[in-house]
């Protein structure tokens, strides 16, 4: 009889916890951090071990494709030296215009590359260790990026590892924008592969392929970074919105070397 | 405190193995929670105290790793734990008829605590195709390695059980 009342018990703790926990992920940050530095070194050294057999395989058993390779490699070079080129004239046109109009200059980060070293052993949510923590400057909130657009969220740090909640879990949102046409809404995770695009009024026009870059409103990423494509929309005859579903640029599941921007503590303004 | 320390360490071999390993191979991605046999074993084949501790320890350590929220995995393996207990109440759990089904039985209840609690707390939300597709994903897989991985843990055990006692 005791134990089933303490059984009984310890479920309606449990589901307060779950619940407050959900709502309020930073209150248990403190004790989940502890088994995250005791588990984190042994994945680091497992994601090591294998990141050097498999560099091993690709660098010295995989040289037939390497020549061929390489001269793509040498073509796509000079035309990223062009593109460079012409990249460097539009920002100091973009220089000149500013301080012209006199505008603010846009927030400078710094960022720290960090390599993931393990992946989220639950089924239902998207989150991913990474091998810099505290100790490099990174904080609880960091946006994390790749080249290919935004990957996530800093939302735990020990003192040398980090876990990031990737744009793909459910408990994910970002406030974005169509590129085109300036639609704005929340993009949330939906623990697949897609993301869907809430609160995009009716009204709007969005069309399938459309760029879906962040808007900078919310505070935490910067204005103008890829997030995905539109792959689907389903505009309803009633209804203040419309159903909107975009698909990551980021391969979440080839996931394998991340950059976290570190806040800067405050903003720089040019001199007029 | 030896049973203590070996099912500790292979709680954390299991969560390497899990997120460091099996998650870069996609074959893998839908694989279940692979601490569930070792927290179905300990509730079905070891005593009652040494198993409590035990899966609180696992549950922490999973809710620690995972985006979720926080005390999900504990209320799980606890219930599975007293699932468990309840069950070698009435039926024999040895047989070689019924080990095939404990693991996905297992899978099953955590999927659906999951989905219960998904929709006490996520109620704007809709339950995605992509839950029902990890679901059976993750019940095939069940009922494929279950009852192998269920037989490695109970070999482990009796060659730690010959070693130290």
């Amino acid at each position: 009889m005791v134990f089933a009342i303490a059984g009984a018990f310890f479920v309606f703790c449990s589901v307060i916890l779950i619940s407050v926990s959900d709502k309020h992920p930073d209150a248990t940050e403190g004790i989940s951090s502890v088994p995250i530095s005791i588990i984190s070194p042994f994945q680091d050294a497992v994601t090591g071990s294998i990141t050097f057999i498999s560099g091993i395989w690709r660098h010295y058993f995989d040289l037939v494709s390497t020549a061929k390779e390489n001269d793509a490699l040498k073509k796509m070079l000079s035309q990223a030296v062009e593109k460079k080129n012409q990249c460097v004239e539009i920002e100091l046109s973009n220089q000149r215009l500013r301080k012209f109009l006199d505008f603010q200059k846009t927030r400078m980060f710094q960022t720290v590359s960090a390599e993931v070293i393990g992946k989220d052993p639950s089924p239902w949510s998207k989150t991913v260790i990474i091998d810099k923590g505290q100790s490099d400057g990174i904080r609880k909130g960091c946006p994390v990026v790749v080249p290919e657009g935004i990957t996530g969220q800093v939302v735990s740090v020990s003192t040398y590892y980090s876990k990031v909640l990737l744009i793909i879990d459910r408990n994910s949102a970002i406030d974005a924008l169509v590129q085109r046409s300036r639609a704005r809404g929340i993009i949330r995770g939906m623990s697949s592969e897609e993301c869907t695009f809430h609160y995009v009024l009716r009204k709007n026009d969005i069309r399938v392929g459309d760029e879906v870059v962040s808007s900078g409103i919310d505070g935490v990423y910067p204005k103008g970074l890829r997030i995905g494509y539109v792959s689907g929309v389903i505009r309803r005859n009633s209804g203040m919105f419309q159903e909107v579903d975009v698909t990551p640029h980021v391969d979440f599941e080839k996931l394998e070397e991340v950059i976290v921007f570190i806040t800067p503590a405050e903003y720089e303004f040019e001199m007029p | 405190m030896i049973p203590y320390i070996v099912y500790s360490c292979i709680c954390i071999f299991l969560i390497i193995l899990k997120t460091s390993v099996l998650t870069n191979i996609a074959l893998f991605n839908n694989f279940y929670d692979i601490l569930l046999p070792v927290v179905l074993y300990l509730g079905l084949f070891r005593p009652f105290s040494q198993g409590l501790p035990l899966i609180f320890f696992y549950g922490f350590c999973m809710d620690s790793i995972t985006g979720g929220p926080f005390g999900f995995y504990v209320l799980v393996y606890f219930l599975l734990f007293i699932a468990m207990r309840g069950t070698i109440q009435f039926v024999h759990v040895r047989s070689f008829l019924l080990k095939p089904f404990i693991v996905f039985a297992g899978v099953l209840i955590e999927n659906l605590i999951f989905f219960v609690l998904l929709i006490l707390f996520h109620r704007n939300q809709m339950v995605s195709g992509a839950f029902l597709h990890s679901a059976s994903i993750q019940l095939l897989w069940a009922a494929i390695t279950g009852p192998f991985l269920l037989i490695m843990i109970d070999y482990i055990q009796s060659r730690f059980s010959n070693w130290f006692e």
